[in-house]
Formats: structure tokens, sequence, C-alpha cells
């Protein structure tokens, strides 16, 4: 296997929360030790509910957040170690697209000049003309009208937004995009228009897709392997179609059987699994394993004893004293 | 198990040739167009469409809580009374005793200044004349019924002191709590996680079975319906463009609009190596089209599309408004 | 297929030919504001009446005619305000008083923008230590006592009118400064601010290019609302003899020595205050009806 475009190694994410004026201030692991690979012309899935950290992980690995500690290797380079100039310098090949379409753009520019803004940071020699042919290509290659490249934000829908996103995100051709929920505010019509367009911008390019979600669907349609994270730590990572096919994962297992069906037999015909409880609050997970409180099979060593990601006969990791006892469906 | 229910006696709730629209300054916006279907006592209804379809303003209108700029004209009948055009006094009477309405996000719908037992107790009161100890009792129990546990203790926090999953609980509790006839749920769960989502939906299964209320479920979620409806009505651009039972809408789809909209949606367990997108976005409610406004979006779209609107007609069962005949096998 | 989805679009287009950008919205949100329009074409008048002063009186404003000292309005003999207690006319004066009061109003608010808009929109963005000392450093000039600032710089340069602009300007600056400040702490965690740090753009840049166009809205409110405050300010030091020198005069120099013969001769105290009041006026419903028009639509 060639080197992988990202390394990431233990990665953890703190945020300093304060209660009360003189109550220390206690810590919130958002991101709790990840680590994965990702390589290049890969898509790697990042599955989980509110506050499990994904859109946490996705700005930590491109440094929009500062990890607390944790090594990113990026091209074989340590990110952490690099300055601010040569960190800004590395931007250009690795993006990012927001859930909200239209709050990621700014209202006072023009498409063109939001699409053209990379080209204007990274390749200042260029001039006028040459950006605006540049931006006029992307914007055909996304879809959009090149005549419209002097309209507002505002004047655009959600999914034509989104679009624009793209646009600005892929100009410089990176090698990585990382797309924080880039479907879940868009209509169910126009999120397939929106995941067709990534795979295609994938295939023509080969770049590397981070593709967080918590529509484990669009999830595992679009993803080579998922990786599924809960209170911050990864509970099971692996090949998209096995993941969900047979997961290993009492939190997996819940997560497939929850996701509804569009199909009346088989969504009345399925055995849901419905977790007890609710989420354990980030500031206070449970000890040893954090998802003992609402797993069906924990016992005393799930409360001792944290899980380690190991590695298991399909090709998954899975990351739980039990994972052999939760073999059948 | 899903079955096509024959309408014999009356339906518990007629709409007939419904239109909504909104004055605004840029024009009257038509958000809902001669829109008619029918629901039976017992009956589970899911409404499907995106934003914009129109589907929330129908209820609105039909309880009175549409916008002041917002007018509705068309009939809608609950148990033989008319609701449209109804007096407030007559319209309270029937809001949350016979006919319940739980929204998306149970935390702009719960007050967040009042304790949740003095939110339950309210309705109980005014419609059901009961004292403040039993109401309380009767909240109590309610609350247990939608799966709260330490209800008694749980009664007396706020709003903002329950997670998402069960403020939902306690707005399907609130509503229950008077029996009403029917119940509306609009997008009840797409604010939630998705396994709460899967907890409430159990609960309301389990419900449906207990208590018989009729339900329409109004979502974009066509998983969600699968599981839970007996019919489905698919909006687009304010107007219905199918009614069928659940199974025809998913294995035998007439309209080219809920073909597309099955052919787009990825599933967990099956593979797909390429999603059909339906093209083109729905179109602005400020500027429709004229003729069918599927139309531009549309791979089957004939002549007479651009000119007249498709009136829903009843084909094999299922109810759709197109000018084109799917074939006999339209699996889609 | 796709010819279909490109017709519609160049329908949609068509209908909606100028690109609407933010500000041209807000322009016509604007113009649909009775009283901001009112109040502009007034100010539009009194400005116009200010700078033509010399064509439209009959009388020079600094010659004193000792046959008239102090007398009421005349039409006769075109003193249309009436005369001041030293002969001179007070239409023409109120007029060129005008010139003074608005230019300063215009300017300071001006010095105070150009500075407080970079100082809050930096020190915002910045966080941390640097936040921490710029805004301590305005907290600080903020408990300065005014006047005792614009005394000492009298005392130290002189009575200059260059010097007015500069003293109402750097107190101005820091109120501006604060608004901006806030302003840019909510502006920098919106999406777009993030899409460009991600984009590997320069700070400073961000500031330029994406804070500060979006606080135009904000300041530009509070700009309007600052030119009053700054007129009633240069009054203010007028009347206590700080302000402008003999025999330049501002409203503020007018209202002063005309409240000392209000008894005998109101007319020399009514006139240039109804002006100074008008304008004010003017000013408020303009900065409301901006206030109204800027305000982002509900989407």
């Amino acid at each position: 296997m060639s080197m992988p475009l990202l390394s990431v190694r233990d990665l953890a994410v703190h945020f300093p929360v304060r209660s009360g004026l003189l109550a220390r201030s206690r810590v919130l692991k958002a991101v709790d030790g990840v680590s994965f690979d990702l390589h290049e012309g890969e898509t790697l899935g990042i599955v989980g509910e509110s506050g499990c950290g994904k859109s946490t992980l996705g700005r930590a690995v491109l440094r929009l957040l500062e990890p607390a500690s944790g090594r990113i290797l990026w091209l074989g380079r340590d990110l952490g170690g690099l300055g601010a100039a040569e960190l800004r310098r590395q931007r250009r090949d690795m993006q990012i697209i927001f859930q909200d379409p239209l709050a990621a753009l700014d209202p006072r520019m023009t498409l063109g000049e939001i699409i053209g803004e990379p080209l204007r940071t990274h390749e200042p020699a260029l001039g006028r003309a040459a950006i605006e042919e540049r931006v006029a290509a992307m914007m055909r290659r996304v879809g959009l009208l090149a005549q419209q490249i002097n309209r507002y934000p505002h004047e655009f829908s959600g999914g034509q937004c989104q679009r624009i996103g793209i646009a600005r995100a892929m100009i410089l051709g990176p090698k990585l995009v990382v797309c924080d929920e880039p479907v879940s505010a868009l209509d169910v019509s126009i999120q397939a228009q929106i995941v067709n367009l990534l795979k295609a911008l994938q295939d023509e390019s080969g770049l590397a897709l981070l593709f967080i979600s918590h529509n484990l669907s669009v999830v595992r349609h679009i993803s080579h392997r998922i990786l599924v994270l809960y209170l911050g730590r990864i509970v099971e990572l692996g090949d998209a179609r096995t993941v969900c096919a047979a997961p290993r994962h009492p939190y997996t297992q819940a997560l497939v059987s929850a996701a509804p069906i569009p199909d009346p037999d088989r969504e009345r015909a399925k055995r849901r699994l419905v977790l007890a409880g609710e989420l354990p609050s980030p500031l206070d997970p449970p000890s040893g394993c954090a998802f003992r409180t609402r797993c069906p099979k924990a016992t005393e060593l799930c409360a001792a004893e944290r899980p380690v990601l190991e590695d298991i006969k399909t090709g998954q990791r899975v990351a739980c004293h039990h994972w052999r006892e939760t073999g059948q469906r | 198990m899903p079955s096509t229910r024959a309408i014999d006696s009356a339906p518990l709730l007629a709409v007939e040739h419904l239109d909504v629209s909104f004055a605004t300054p840029d024009g009257t916006v038509r958000a809902v167009q001669d829109v008619g279907f029918s629901l039976a006592a017992g009956e589970s209804l899911g409404i499907v469409g995106e934003s914009g379809a129109g589907k929330s303003q129908v209820f609105l209108a039909a309880l009175g809580l549409l916008a002041a700029n917002g007018s509705a004209a068309g009939s809608v009948r609950f148990g033989g009374d008319e609701l449209i055009g109804l007096s407030r006094q007559a319209l309270d009477r029937i809001r949350g005793a016979r006919i319940a309405m739980i929204f998306q996000d149970p935390m702009t719908s719960l007050n967040p200044y009042l304790k949740v037992a003095v939110q339950l107790t309210e309705v109980l009161v005014v419609h059901k004349g009961l004292g403040g100890d039993a109401a309380r009792a009767a909240a109590i129990a309610m609350l247990d019924r939608v799966g709260i546990s330490d209800a008694r203790q749980r009664i007396d926090l706020y709003p903002h002191e329950l997670s998402g999953g069960m403020r939902q609980r306690v707005m399907i509790a609130m509503a229950l709590l008077c029996d009403p006839e029917l119940l509306i749920a609009d997008e009840p769960t797409t604010a939630l996680d998705v396994t709460i989502q899967a907890q409430i939906l159990e609960l309301m299964a389990e419900l449906r079975l207990a208590t018989k209320t009729a339900t329409v479920l109004i979502t974009h979620d066509l998983g969600v319906v699968a599981g839970l409806c007996d019919r489905v009505a698919v909006m687009y651009a304010g107007r219905i463009v199918e009614t069928a039972d659940v199974r025809d809408i998913f294995y035998r789809p007439r309209h080219p609009y809920t073909r597309g909209l099955l052919r787009s949606m990825p599933r967990i367990d099956a593979d797909a190596a390429e999603l059909t997108a339906i093209p083109g976005q729905p179109p602005n409610p400020q500027r429709l089209p004229s003729g069918c406004a599927f139309r531009a979006r549309c791979p089957h779209r004939l002549p007479v599309c651009v000119t007249t609107a498709p009136e829903l007609r009843p084909v094999a069962g299922s109810h759709v408004a197109c000018h084109w005949d799917a074939p006999e096998d339209a699996a889609g | 297929m796709a010819e279909i989805i490109i017709q519609d679009e160049a329908q949609e287009i068509e209908a909606a030919l100028e690109a609407r950008g933010l500000w041209q919205d807000a322009l016509r949100r604007l113009a649909r504001n009775r009283p901001a329009i009112g109040g502009i074409a007034v100010l539009a008048i009194i400005a116009l009446l200010t700078l033509l002063a010399p064509l439209i009186s009959p009388h020079p404003f600094d010659v004193i005619d000792w046959d008239h000292i102090g007398t009421p309005p005349d039409l006769a003999a075109r003193y249309f305000f009436g005369t001041d207690a030293n002969g001179r006319d007070l239409f023409v004066r109120t007029l060129y008083g005008g010139r003074i009061s608005l230019l300063v109003g215009i300017v300071a608010t001006s010095v105070s923008l150009a500075i407080g808009v970079t100082w809050g929109a930096i020190a915002g963005y910045a966080g941390g230590m640097v936040d921490g000392v710029m805004m301590r450093i305005v907290d600080i000039l903020y408990a300065l006592p005014f006047l005792f600032l614009v005394i000492l710089l009298m005392v130290m340069f002189g009575r200059n009118i260059v010097l007015i602009f500069v003293a109402l300007g750097a107190v101005e600056w820091l109120n501006m400064a604060r608004i901006v400040r806030g302003q840019t702490l909510s502006l920098k965690r919106r999406e777009f601010v993030e899409a460009a740090r991600a984009g590997g753009v320069k700070p400073l840049t961000i500031v330029r290019r994406h804070i500060i166009p979006n606080l135009l809205g904000p300041v530009a409110v509070y700009a309007t609302l600052t030119i009053p405050h700054v007129i009633l300010l240069e009054s203010f030091l007028s009347f206590l003899g700080l302000g402008v020198q003999e025999p330049n005069t501002s409203w503020g120099v007018l209202i002063s020595e005309g409240a000392r013969n209000m008894e005998g001769a109101p007319w020399a105290l009514l006139f240039p205050a109804s002006f100074l009041a008008v304008t004010l006026f003017c000013f408020n419903f303009v900065g409301d009806g901006l206030r109204d028009a800027l305000d982002p639509r509900d989407r």
C-alpha cells in the first residue's frame, strides 16, 4: 500500500469548560484518541450522532482547530509542526465544504469573487482575465451557469450554494476535501445531485474525501471505508459495505438498524435494535467503555477497562470487549 | 400489516379543493393548490414532500394556525364539521382536545419558562376540566406511557433540562393527554439523532396500535413513512401528485417525481452503483411555471404538460396527477 | 434533459436581470422609508444653503452694521434673521455657522470611523492578548475626562479648527472601536470566515476583505448617529468658549451668544438653535432608516 495521504495518530481535541465562577475548569474531550489513515482517491466516511465529535475531528485534521495531543501526518510531514505561513501554503491541497451552504459564502461578494478567492490567495501572479476564465470553467464543471458569475449568494438555492462551495474548494485541485455534513441541509432530491457531483469529481481527479455525516445510508453509498465515532472515540472502522452488512460493535448495529429503509416490507420486518437511555454528557463520559450505559452487552469489564481498537478477521477494527458475542444480526 | 382500507364509513378528515395563499410584498404566493384527500378513523397517512411543497401549510390552515398574511379557501371537514372559517372559540375547543399537533422542534414548541408539569396539566384543565391533582396524576401516567423514566421527578423539570428525545416524548404526551381523534405530527423526528428517532418511531408505532388514533405524519423522509404509514400522499409545489397505499407508493410508484425520489435515495441495505438524481431544483413558490410544476425536471414530459396542470385521477387503486401513463411494471 | 434545465434557468435569470446585491436591496428599502427620505432631503437643502451662503445672502458675514445692532428680523433691510449683538447679519452667520458645524460633524466622524473600525476589527479578530491590550487602552482612554483632554490640546496647540476635528475624532473613535469589535466577534464565528481561513487567506486580508465589508451596515448606522453627537459636542465646546475663533462661527457659538441675550433678543437664539435641532432630527431619521434597511432579510 502506498504511503497514506493523511495519517492521524491518537488525535485528541479538548475544550476547556468553566462551570461557575470559582469552579475548576473541566475539560470536554471532544475527540479522544482517534487514529486512521486516508489514501489517495479514497473516501472515508465518518459517522456518528450529535456530540460524537465528528465535525471537531474534521476541523482538527485540517488544523482549523488546534489538537490537544496526537499527530497528523500530511503527505508525510507533521502538520502540527508547521509554522503559520507554511500551513497556509499547504491549505491549497486540503479544503473543506460546510453544512450550511449559504452561511459558508460571504454575502457581500459575488460568485466570481468567492470562487476566485483561492486563486488570488495561492496564485497571486494570475491576472484578472485568467482568474475569470478558470472560475468560469469551474462553475461549468459543477453545474452552474457561467453567466451567473456576478450574482450574489442569497439569490441562489441551497443546492446551488453548495455547488458554489464545492467550486471554491476544488478550484486549486486539492488532494483532500473534508466534507462536513455537505448534504444534510439540502432537500432529498438535491442531495443525490451533490453526492453524484462529489463522486464524479473524485473519479476525475483522484482526490480523497473525508465525508462526515449522521446519515449512514448516504455515507455507505459514497464511502469506501467507514469510521464510527461515539463520544469522541472510534468504535468501529472498516470497509463500508461490511460495516453496514455485518457490524460488530453494538453501537454500529444500533445505527444500522435505526437507519430508515424506504421499503415497507423490509422496514417493518427488520429487527429494530432500540438503544436504552440517552447520550451521556461528553463532559463526564462513563468509565471504561463510553458506550456501556446504553449497551445491551455491558458487563463489569466494560466499566473497568476501556476497550482498544482491535483488528478482526474480516478486516474491520472494533473497540469492544464482547464483539465476538455480537456476531448475529 | 399494511392493507388497503376501504373507506366505507364517512372519513374522519376530508379535505377538498384546499387552497392556501400568502400575501407578500412581492405578490401572492400560492403555497397549496387544489389539495384533496381523506383519512379514515384510526388510519395513518403520510404526507411526503420537500421544502416548499406546502405539506405543513395544509394542516396549519385546517387548524386555523396560518400566519397573519395567509388565507385558506376550500373545505376541510373533520368528523362532519367544516373547519375552514370556523370561529376562534370553536377552533379552540377542537384544537388540543380532538385534534392534536406536534411539531419538529420541541424546544420552540414548549414554553421554556414553564415547567413540564404546568404545560401538561394546562391541557387537561382547559379541555377536560380536571382539577389540579387529578391532572397531575394523569400527566405522570402519560409520561410513563411515552417512556420517560422517573416521570414523577422529571415532570417538575424545565424543557431545557431535558434532552431532545425527551422533549419530543413530552410533546407526544401532551398531544395524547386529551385522547384526540386525530394526531398530526409535523416532522417529529427530523431534529433528532437517528437512534433517538428510532426510539420515537417505535413509540409512535406502539401508541398507534394501542390508541387507534388517526395519524398524519408529515415528513420528507420516505424511510420513516415506510415504517409507520398505511397510505402516503406525495406533494410537490403545493399540489398532491400521488396518493396510494404505502406498498404501492414504494413498489409501484406512478408519478415521475415519486419514482425519481425513490431512485435518488441511497439505501443502507442495498448496493446502488449510481444514484439517479432528479435534475434541476424545486420551483420558487413565488414563480410557479405554467402547467405542471414538475415538468422542468421530468424525463417523461409531454407537450400538454406545459399548458395544463394535471388533475388527480384514479389509476389502479392509487391516484396520480400526471399526463403520462406509467407502465404496469412501474418498479421505478 | 440538460437543455430543459438550462432553459428554465435562463428564464429565471431574465426574470431578475440586474444582480441584486445587498446594498441595492437596502437602498430600495430605504427609499420606501418616508421619514428617512424626508431627512435626507432636508439635510440636502441645509447643506446646499450653507454651501451657497455667499451667493444667497445680501450681507457679508463679518461686517458690522452700526445702524442695526441687535435688531429683530427686518425684511426691508434684508436682515432675514435679524442681527446679532455686534450688528452682523444673523442669516448669513447661521449659514456660515452651518458650514463649520456640518464640516466638523462629518470630518470628525470620518476620523473616528477610520481609527475606530481599524482598531476594533483588528482587536476583535486577533482575540487573546492583542484584543485584551487594545481594548484596555480603549477603556483607559474612555475613562479620561473629555473636556480635560480638549483643554490640554488647546493649551498645547492653540485654538485651531483642525485641532477641534482631531479632538472630537479622538473621543468618538472609542465608541466606534467598541461597537466594531463586538460586530467582529460575531462575524469571526461565521462559516464564510472559517472558509477563508481554511483557504489559507492571511488574517489581515480576512479582516480587510471579509470582516470590514460585512460590518459596514451597522457602522454606517452608527456613523449617521455619531454626526449629530459630534455637532453637539462642538456646540458644547463653543458654548464654553473653546470652539472656533472669531470671526468664524458655528451653531454652537451662535447659540451661546444667543443664550446670553435670550430675553432681549430671542431671535438670536431661536434661528441657530432651530437649524441645529432640525439637522439633528434629520440625521436621526436617516440613521433609523438605514438601520431598518440594512437588516438582513430572514432566510
